[in-house]
């Protein structure tokens, strides 16, 4: 049994009160085996009034490269400058799509959990963390598929590859630190789930997801900008890994910058307003 | 282990007050339209003024009309509910058991377990091992495996009873759960709740059963319109109550 407040010695504090960072950390640790499981029970419910069940998670991701291949590959030819398209477009999208989810997850991680945020006395963080871990399981199967199609349409396994995984530590991070930040949002305004989609749809054309960016920045400064942007920088970072397209110092140093920044200031406010989160 | 008589929860001068807004809430056009005015609300004071502490071992039994005030007491008592004045303070953490409330009702109710247990701060292995004691408590051998949706509301109590009891929590807020189970069920969770009581733990029980209040009670508060009516043993306060409820009622009373 875990015991968080030594009981004899804990003194007469109001239930409400806002816990220390040190203590909130201390009990989002002891719901480490809470945030699995629920990751692993998230996973296998999301597709299980489908036929299909689990085929989904890699039959959904193919699909998608297909239309988007289609589309922008085929149809407009956005595929400039780019050898090796559909690994490429792939990378893009599942990379994108991770973080997407991860942070409107978080956004909506709250109102989903009320059921056990009004009845139990846990750390509120746990929630967006554990959108996080369901996501980042999710996210083998299309991981997968990229490296499959990288593979089938001609690019060779190499050591780079072994970069994917911090590459993905350092995104899942930036995420879920924007996941806090986005739960704490739609808490108080319901109406940021939606505007989040439209900003993500937007993002989704302006990131580099599609096309490359350089071929349509050249602007110097402009670029600096480019490369300073989260979502694109891990997306960069895989598509280095896999298929060499060089990446330059400044976008490294914002995707670590971004992993480290996001998730700190990200819980932090947060946690500020964790007493509220158990309020109708 | 704490000792027995220990203070564990101290209400002092506690008042809540609800707003309760007479429409729903303005979209953008009306507000635009109505100007700045601001919604039309009543402050409803649900919990006026109220102090008492309970110590450690005591069984304490909430009564009172429909709308008195337990409640909204109880979640506050858990830190739901913020305070206009007064202060509360806990020894611990407080568990809040709640008619209807669900972990996961698309989750089988072996995984609502799993979760609840884990969500206490229960390590993974404990909540394995324990895990057919809990549900064998609840009585849901059978439907353990179906999603909790499927659940009548006095099944998800039982659950939700059964779970929150196993990590012998500090505190145990209880709102009237007791009365949504059966007649079996409501005998076994009588005894648990005496269990606690005997670990010096802290039950506080909103219900309308006020047998359940002499049975098992060491005190009682009786509560009308958010004020604090009466305090003290389960007989006083439970004749008080029953002279202002009108009389005795044999049929009502014996509730089990």
């Amino acid at each position: 049994m875990v015991n968080e407040s030594n009981r004899l010695e804990a003194p007469l504090a109001d239930p409400s009160r806002r816990r220390s960072v040190r203590e909130d950390l201390r009990r989002i640790w002891n719901r480490r085996d809470f945030m699995l499981f629920a990751a692993g029970s998230d996973l296998r419910t999301q597709q299980m009034d489908t036929v299909l069940g689990n085929v989904w998670h890699v039959l959904n991701p193919l699909l998608q490269i297909s239309v988007y291949f289609i589309v922008f590959g085929l149809i407009l030819g956005t595929d400039r400058g780019v050898g090796n398209f559909l690994p490429f477009l792939a990378i893009g999208i599942f990379g994108f799509g991770y973080m997407r989810r991860v942070i409107l997850g978080g956004a909506k991680s709250l109102y989903k959990n009320r059921g056990l945020i009004h009845s139990i006395s846990a750390p509120r963080a746990i929630f967006p963390i554990a959108v996080m871990l369901t996501e980042a399981a999710a996210f083998g199967f299309p991981f997968m598929v990229m490296l499959v199609v990288a593979v089938v349409t001609g690019e060779s396994v190499s050591l780079r590859w072994l970069i994917l995984l911090p590459v993905f530590v350092l995104q899942s991070m930036f995420a879920v630190g924007m996941g806090f930040i986005a739960a704490r949002i739609t808490f108080y305004f319901r109406d940021f789930e939606n505007i989040l989609e439209f900003l993500f749809r937007m993002a989704f054309y302006f990131s580099g997801v599609l096309f490359l960016v350089d071929k349509f920045v050249r602007n110097p400064t402009a670029r600096q900008i480019v490369d300073l942007n989260p979502l694109l920088d891990y997306i960069s970072l895989y598509r280095w890994a896999v298929m060499d397209i060089p990446v330059g110092s400044r976008l490294v140093l914002s995707a670590i910058g971004w992993a480290i920044v996001a998730p700190v200031a990200g819980y932090l406010w947060f946690q500020r307003r964790e007493r509220d989160y158990g309020r109708e | 282990m704490s000792r027995k008589g220990q203070r564990a929860i101290e209400v002092k001068n506690a008042s809540v007050v609800y707003r309760v807004y007479h429409d729903h809430r303005l979209s953008l056009r009306e507000r635009l339209t109505i100007g700045r005015r601001s919604r039309r609300f009543t402050a409803v004071h649900a919990v006026s003024d109220v102090s008492f502490s309970v110590k450690t071992g005591e069984v304490v039994g909430l009564i009172g009309s429909n709308g008195s005030g337990k409640s909204t007491l109880l979640s506050a008592i858990a830190g739901l509910q913020p305070l206009a004045s007064g202060s509360i303070r806990v020894r611990g953490d407080a568990t809040l058991l709640g008619v209807g409330a669900v972990l996961d009702a698309q989750l089988s109710g072996a995984r609502n377990v799993m979760l609840g247990c884990l969500a206490l701060g229960m390590p993974r292995d404990e909540a394995n091992r324990r895990f057919d004691e809990i549900v064998d408590f609840a009585g849901l051998r059978e439907a353990i495996d179906r999603p909790m949706r499927t659940y009548s509301s006095g099944m998800r109590s039982r659950l939700h009873f059964s779970v929150a009891t196993s990590v012998n929590p500090d505190i145990l807020l209880i709102d009237e759960v007791l009365a949504v189970g059966d007649r079996d069920f409501r005998r076994r969770s009588l005894k648990r709740i005496t269990e606690l009581q005997k670990n010096a733990k802290v039950v506080v029980l909103v219900t309308h059963g006020l047998h359940q209040v002499r049975k098992v009670c060491s005190r009682a508060i009786w509560l009308e319109q958010g004020r604090l009516m009466a305090d003290g043993l389960p007989e006083d306060v439970l004749d008080q109550y029953v002279n202002f409820t009108g009389g005795a009622d044999e049929d009502l009373d014996a509730d089990d």
